[in-house]
C-alpha cells in the first residue's frame, strides 16, 4: 500500500504540489488525472524518489526517500524516458539486470509480443516503440508499484489493447498496484479502479462510480423550464443546454434526488442519465476554476 | 559503499573504450618517451573520465534514470566516482606494463626505478584530481559550467601566482614570489607533476628520500584537500535532486566568483605606468570586453546592465589603489624588512645584451665579505629610490643546484633614449670593481645563451 502524507514540492519559488494526501491500495489501478501543469509527473517522480520533497511517502510501511528496499519495489515509466545515446535494448536489459531482480524469460516474452528487435539502438526507435521497450523492462522487473506517466502516449489502438491486457494480467499475478497518468480519460475509465484528481493538491479521489454518483445528467422536455431551474437551484446546476424543446441539465444531485424532484414537477418528459467520465472531469475542472 | 553489481556493469560497458585508450597511451609513450608526458596524459584522462562518469547529475534525463534506481544517491555517485578513478588507474597500470616491456627490450634499470616512483605518484594524482574534479562537478548544475570550472580552477593557481609574481616584479626589486611559494605546488596536479619532474630529473641518481621530502608537504596538503572535498561532495549529493540538472549554476564559489577573480588578475597585469596610459586603457578595455562576454556566457543571455559595469569599475579602481599603496609603501614595507634580515650568500651580477635580452656576462660567488654585503644593500636601496618602473632586474633567486639564495642584479640598455642616470651606472661599475677586487671573477656565459 502506498501512503502519501502532506506531500509538497516546489521548484525554486514555484509551488507545484501542495499538501497532497492519498492512499493507493494493493492490486489497484489508479488513474492520475489533472490538467497540464497540475503536477502529475512531479507527483510520480516524487513517489519514485527522483525528486526531493517535503512530507512523507511510504510504500508497504517503508519510507521511500533514499530507501533502496522500498525503491526496489517501485518502477516508473516516464513520458520522456531517457536512454544512453548508443544504448540498445539488450544493453539496457543488462543495465537493469545489474540493479533489479529481472525476469529474463518474461522480458523475452514481451520482446516477442511487442515484436522488438533487441539489437537496435533505443534512441533510433519511434516514440511508441520506445514506450513498448520501457513497458517490457517494467514488466520484467515486476515491481509492486508501477508508475506510468502519460500511459497511452505514442501507442496505436492495437498496442493499447495489448498493453492494457498485459497490465491487467500481470497485475493479477503479481498483486501489483499501478498509478497511471493520462489525458486519454476514455482509456483510463476502462482500466482504472480509482481516480485521483490533481491540481497542485488532491481535490478528489475515489472510484469512477462513486465519483459520478453525485452528479446527474437530466434530459427534460417541459413548458416550465424556469421552475425546473428554480427547484434544482442555480448554484447546483453545472451546465444547461437547450436543443429545441429538449434541455440537458447537469446538476450536483444524485439520480434519486433528481427523480424525486421531477416526480413532483411532472414535466412532459424526463430521463436521468449517467455522466461520462470525461464530462465528470470537465465539470470538476470547471468547479475548481470557479472556486479559484 | 559502492554497488558491486553496478560497478561490474560499468566495467563491462566500458571495456572497449578501455582497450582503445590503453593502446593510445602506449602510442603516446612510444612517441614522447618521457615520464612527464604520461603525467599530462593522466591529468587529461582523469579530467575526461570524471566529466564522463559524473556529469550524469547535469543531464535531466540521466539523473532521473539514476535517481529512480533502488540505489541511494550516495551509492550511485560513489560507484561512478570510484569506477572513474579505477578505470584511469587501470590505464596507468597498463602504461606501466608497456614501460616494463620497453625496459625489457632495452636496458631497463632506470625505467624500473622510475616506475617505482612515477606509478604510485600517478595513481595518487589521479585519485586526488578526480576527487577534486568531482567536487567541482557537484557544485555546478550543467556540464558546460563543469568543464569551464574544472579548467578555471586547475589553472587559477598558476594565474594567481604568475600575476602576483608579475605585479611584484613590476613594482618591487627585491621580492621574488617564487622564492616563498613554488607556484606549481599551488594546484594538485602541479604538485604531482613537480614531484615527478624532480624525482626523475636525474634518473641515474635516485635519491628517493631527499626528493620525496621536498614534495611530501604539498602532496599531503592536497590529500587532505581531497578528503575534505570528498566529504563535502558526499554530503551535498545526498540532498541533490534531479530538478537541479541542467540549470544555471548558482554556487557563488564557482560562478560568478571565478569570473571576478580572473578579471581582477587580468586588471593587475594591465596596470602600467603613466607613460603608457593609452596602452593601459586599451588593455583594460579588452579585459572589460572579456569580462562582459564571460558574464553573458554564464547567464546564457546577452545583456549589459549597470550593475556589471559598476562592479568592473569598482575592481579597476581597487586594483589601481592597491598598486599605488603597494608602490608607495615599498611592498607594504616588506622590501625594507627583507633587506635588513636577509643574509646574502651568493651574489650574481649580470649584464644583458640590449638587443636579445640574454645575459652576456656576470659576476658570481659566495659573499662572505661584510663590505660587499653592505655595498649590495646600499646599491639596492639606491636602486629602489631611483628607478621604480624602469628597465632592470634585481632580485633574490634560489640557486637550483645549491638551493641557496642568490642575489641577481640585471641591467639592460634597450635604447639610447633611456634615462641611464637613473640606473646609477657609476654605482654599478663601482660595485663590479669592488667585487673583482675581492676576487670575484667575471664569467662569460656559454655561447648557447648569448
Amino acid at each position: 500500500m502506498l501512503e502519501v502524507k502532506h506531500l509538497s514540492k516546489s521548484f525554486e519559488d514555484q509551488l507545484v504540489l501542495n499538501d497532497c494526501n492519498f492512499v493507493v491500495k494493493d492490486s489497484t489501478i489508479v488513474g492520475l488525472v489533472g490538467s497540464n501543469g497540475a503536477g502529475k509527473s512531479t507527483l510520480l517522480k516524487c513517489i519514485q524518489g527522483i525528486y526531493d520533497f517535503d512530507g512523507e511517502i511510504a510504500f508497504d510501511g517503508e519510507l521511500v526517500k533514499e530507501n533502496n528496499k522500498a525503491k526496489a519495489k517501485i518502477f516508473m515509466i516516464s513520458d520522456t524516458q531517457w536512454f544512453p545515446m548508443n544504448a540498445t535494448i539488450e544493453s539496457m536489459k543488462n543495465f537493469y539486470k545489474s540493479i533489479y531482480i529481472f525476469d529474463n524469460e518474461l522480458f523475452e516474452h514481451y520482446v516477442k509480443t511487442f515484436k522488438l528487435d533487441t539489437t537496435k539502438k533505443i534512441n533510433e526507435l519511434s516514440k511508441g516503440t520506445i514506450r513498448l521497450v520501457s513497458i517490457a523492462y517494467a514488466l520484467a522487473i515486476q515491481p509492486k508499484l508501477l508508475l506510468i506517466d502519460e500511459v497511452f502516449d505514442g501507442l496505436d489502438p492495437k498496442i493499447r489493447k495489448i498493453f492494457k491486457d498485459c497490465l491487467i494480467k500481470e497485475m493479477d499475478e503479481l498483486e501489483m498496484s499501478v498509478i497511471v497518468s493520462s489525458h486519454a480519460l476514455r482509456e483510463l475509465e476502462d482500466i482504472c479502479d480509482e481516480f485521483i484528481f490533481l491540481d497542485k493538491t488532491i481535490y478528489t479521489q475515489g472510484s469512477v462510480q462513486d465519483l459520478k454518483q453525485n452528479y446527474c445528467k437530466l434530459q427534460v422536455i417541459s413548458d416550465d423550464m424556469d421552475n425546473i431551474k428554480l427547484i434544482l437551484k442555480e448554484e447546483n446546476i453545472l451546465s444547461f443546454k437547450s436543443f429545441g424543446k429538449v434541455s440537458v441539465i447537469v446538476s450536483k444531485y444524485n439520480k434519486n434526488q433528481v427523480i424525486e424532484m421531477m416526480e413532483e414537477l411532472k414535466p412532459l418528459f424526463y430521463e436521468c442519465l449517467s455522466i461520462s467520465f470525461e464530462e465528470y472531469y470537465m465539470l470538476i475542472e470547471k468547479e475548481e476554476d470557479n472556486d479559484k | 559503499m559502492i554497488n558491486k553489481r553496478y560497478f561490474k556493469h560499468l566495467a563491462l560497458e566500458n571495456r572497449k573504450v578501455f582497450f582503445i585508450i590503453s593502446l593510445l597511451i602506449a602510442l603516446t609513450f612510444f612517441i614522447t618517451n618521457t615520464f612527464l608526458s604520461i603525467g599530462y596524459v593522466t591529468i587529461g584522462l582523469s579530467m575526461i573520465s570524471s566529466l564522463y562518469f559524473l556529469t550524469y547529475i547535469h543531464s535531466k534525463g540521466e539523473s532521473e534514470l539514476m535517481n529512480s534506481l533502488p540505489l541511494t544517491k550516495k551509492t550511485i555517485w560513489k560507484t561512478r566516482l570510484f569506477f572513474s578513478i579505477a578505470i584511469v588507474s587501470a590505464l596507468i597500470l597498463s602504461y606501466a606494463v608497456w614501460l616494463l616491456i620497453l625496459g625489457w627490450l632495452i636496458d631497463g634499470s632506470v625505467i624500473v626505478k622510475g616506475l617505482v616512483i612515477v606509478i604510485p605518484l600517478l595513481l595518487v594524482m589521479n585519485f586526488v584530481n578526480q576527487i577534486i574534479f568531482a567536487w567541482i562537478i557537484e557544485k555546478c548544475r550543467n556540464s558546460v559550467d563543469s568543464i569551464l570550472a574544472i579548467i578555471i580552477f586547475s589553472f587559477l593557481p598558476y594565474l594567481i601566482m604568475n600575476t602576483a609574481g608579475y605585479f611584484i616584479s613590476m613594482n618591487t626589486y627585491v621580492l621574488e614570489l617564487s622564492e616563498f611559494i613554488p607556484d606549481r605546488t599551488l594546484s594538485s596536479m602541479g604538485s604531482f607533476m613537480y614531484a615527478i619532474e624532480k624525482l626523475t630529473d636525474y634518473p641515474q641518481n635516485f635519491n628517493y628520500m631527499t626528493q620525496i621530502k621536498i614534495q611530501f608537504v604539498s602532496i599531503t596538503c592536497w590529500l587532505i584537500v581531497a578528503v575534505l572535498s570528498y566529504g563535502n561532495t558526499i554530503r551535498n549529493i545526498e540532498r541533490r535532486g534531479s530538478e537541479e540538472a541542467n540549470k544555471k549554476t548558482t554556487n557563488i564559489f564557482i560562478f560568478p566568483l571565478s569570473i571576478l577573480v580572473v578579471t581582477t588578475l587580468c586588471l593587475f597585469t594591465t596596470v602600467v605606468s603613466r607613460e603608457y596610459l593609452l596602452v593601459g586603457l586599451l588593455m583594460n578595455m579588452f579585459v572589460f570586453i572579456a569580462y562582459m562576454i564571460a558574464f553573458c556566457f554564464y547567464t546564457r543571455k546577452f545583456s549589459i546592465n549597470k550593475k556589471l559595469i559598476v562592479i568592473f569599475l569598482g575592481l579597476l579602481l581597487s586594483v589601481n589603489i592597491f598598486r599605488y599603496v603597494f608602490i608607495q609603501t615599498q611592498g607594504f614595507g616588506i622590501e625594507e624588512y627583507l633587506l635588513t634580515r636577509w643574509n646574502f650568500v651568493d651574489v650574481m651580477i649580470e649584464k644583458k645584451n640590449p638587443n636579445t635580452g640574454y645575459t652576456t656576462e656576470y659576476w658570481t660567488g659566495t659573499v662572505t665579505d661584510p663590505e660587499i654585503i653592505r655595498e649590495v644593500r646600499l646599491e639596492i636601496k639606491s636602486v629602489l629610490n631611483d628607478f621604480y618602473g624602469e628597465d632592470g632586474e634585481f632580485g633574490i633567486n634560489q640557486d637550483t643546484l645549491s638551493e641557496l639564495p642568490v642575489l641577481t642584479y640585471g641591467f639592460s640598455k634597450k635604447s639610447d633614449t633611456h634615462i641611464i642616470t637613473n640606473l646609477n651606472i657609476e654605482r654599478f661599475d663601482e660595485l663590479v670593481a669592488l667585487m673583482e677586487s675581492k676576487g670575484y671573477k667575471k664569467n662569460l656565459l656559454d655561447y648557447r645563451y648569448k
